[in-house]
């Protein structure tokens, strides 16, 4: 009886090992039988998140309906001036092109944008990512960027029929080249498993201050330019004072995502 | 040998205790900090349920969570497993009726964990390896998984004691 208890603890023990060294060996198949897995269990969390989202929108429905006329008349006045602005925003845009085209500078080549709802999320302590309700059947695959209109979200990293997981931008595997658009200086925008990113590889004569605005700078080839991260909370010099850090508050509140666009280069 | 009545109880539970995991945990999540309800699960399990199967309980919730988690695969597996030997011994050396026990049980069981995977990643993968910021997180999940199972053990005692719990019948 002990001899068969102890051969037990053994298995128990040494199953796991065997499953973390097939997983070093065949990374592919870990991420297949991972996407098996957030596949068998999609229809119950969409229709979960689905049901949710109803819920929310009709309570913030009525919560509205009191505001309603008066809102009604901001909008009519809002669109007045935003007509006006039009005007003088297609009197730019002419401008802009004719100068984009003396300049030969090649326009953002970004393809369709699909929107994707979340329909779960990491449960560890130590990784970030999310699932989405779109995979290979809309043109969804590893690489493709998630955005939401506040800013950067992070990346598809495996991808199957029906749904795909993304890794987001405070994981601590994540990394985007970005810059400062105010001093134009690069640097790597970094996650830390936290609230906050880190902006690391910063000349140390760069003239970053807090508050600058943080965007994709387009280098690594999978993040298009120009999407903006967050904006600068902290600013220090590394120990070995050959290159600056900077502290990065991201726009995007990554604990509430419900939805976002996924966007093909 | 468990009965086939409490095998189907025991799939049932699992479903139910992974869809919780899933969809409950980001609700209550603050920030980055999510409490770790198989570590709950698995405290109270030993101390209040049986310890015979606690590994192979282990063993499989270790698995749902490699599974579901991003992060190095086995590593999860090997924590849960490591912890609840971990627990076994301290069920064995005090009073397993005390909820004060029980509840100090669970931030042990969830910090011996959660630095045990980072000792682990360290090993696995230098770069993430244990920091001082990861420390704080770790003693911040283990304090927050300690608070929830507060609530956590009166539900589990009312509602999941008896499904487990197998009839016992009285010799004399």
């Amino acid at each position: 009886m002990r001899f068969k208890y102890n051969i037990f603890f053994v298995i128990v023990f040494l199953l796991p090992i065997c499953l973390g060294i097939l997983g070093v060996t065949f990374p592919k198949a870990i991420d297949e039988v991972r996407i098996f897995s957030t596949q068998i269990t999609l229809p119950i969390f969409k229709t979960q998140a689905t049901v949710i989202r109803w819920f929310r929108d009709q309570g913030q429905h009525l919560l509205e309906w009191a505001h309603l006329s008066q809102e009604n008349d901001q909008l009519k006045r809002k669109v007045q001036e935003l007509e006006n602005e039009l005007n003088s925003v297609s009197m730019l845009k002419k401008e802009n092109e004719r100068l984009t085209a003396l300049l030969d500078l090649k326009s953002r080549n970004t393809g369709p944008s699909i929107p994707a709802l979340v329909v779960g999320r990491d449960p560890s302590n130590w990784s970030n990512f999310i699932v989405i309700d779109k995979g290979k059947k809309d043109k969804i695959y590893v690489n493709t960027v998630l955005v939401h209109p506040e800013g950067l979200v992070g990346k598809v990293i495996s991808a199957g029929k029906n749904s795909a997981r993304a890794i987001l931008l405070t994981d601590s595997q994540s990394r985007v080249s970005a810059l400062d658009e105010r001093t134009r200086d690069v640097g790597l925008v970094e996650g830390e498993g936290s609230a906050m990113l880190k902006m690391t590889f910063l000349d140390y004569n760069s003239q970053i201050q807090v508050g600058d605005l943080i965007v994709s700078a387009g280098l690594g080839g999978v993040y298009p330019k120009g999407i903006p991260i967050g904006r600068v909370t902290m600013v220090s010099e590394e120990k070995n004072r050959l290159m600056l850090y900077a502290y990065v508050k991201p726009f995007v509140s990554f604990s509430k995502l419900e939805e976002v666009l996924c966007v093909n280069k | 040998m468990p009965s086939p009545l409490l095998k189907e109880r025991f799939v049932w539970f699992f479903v139910f205790l992974i869809w919780l995991e899933l969809s409950f945990l980001p609700l209550i999540s603050v920030e980055w900090l999510k409490p770790d309800l198989f570590a709950i699960f698995l405290t109270f399990y030993a101390f209040q349920i049986d310890r015979k199967h606690l590994l192979i309980l282990a063993l499989i919730l270790g698995l749902a969570k490699d599974l579901l988690s991003n992060a190095f695969f086995g590593l999860e597996t090997i924590c849960y497993i490591s912890g609840t030997v971990f627990l076994q011994i301290i069920s064995d050396q005090f009073d397993r009726d005390k909820r004060w026990i029980q509840i100090v049980s669970v931030f042990l069981f969830t910090f011996f964990t959660l630095t045990m995977f980072s000792s682990l990643m360290l090993l696995v993968q230098p770069r993430y390896g244990i920091t001082f910021s990861g420390f704080i997180k770790i003693c911040f999940v283990a304090i927050y998984t300690m608070a929830v199972s507060f609530v956590g053990f009166p539900v589990l005692q009312k509602w999941v004691s008896p499904v487990f719990r197998q009839k016992q019948y009285e010799l004399f």
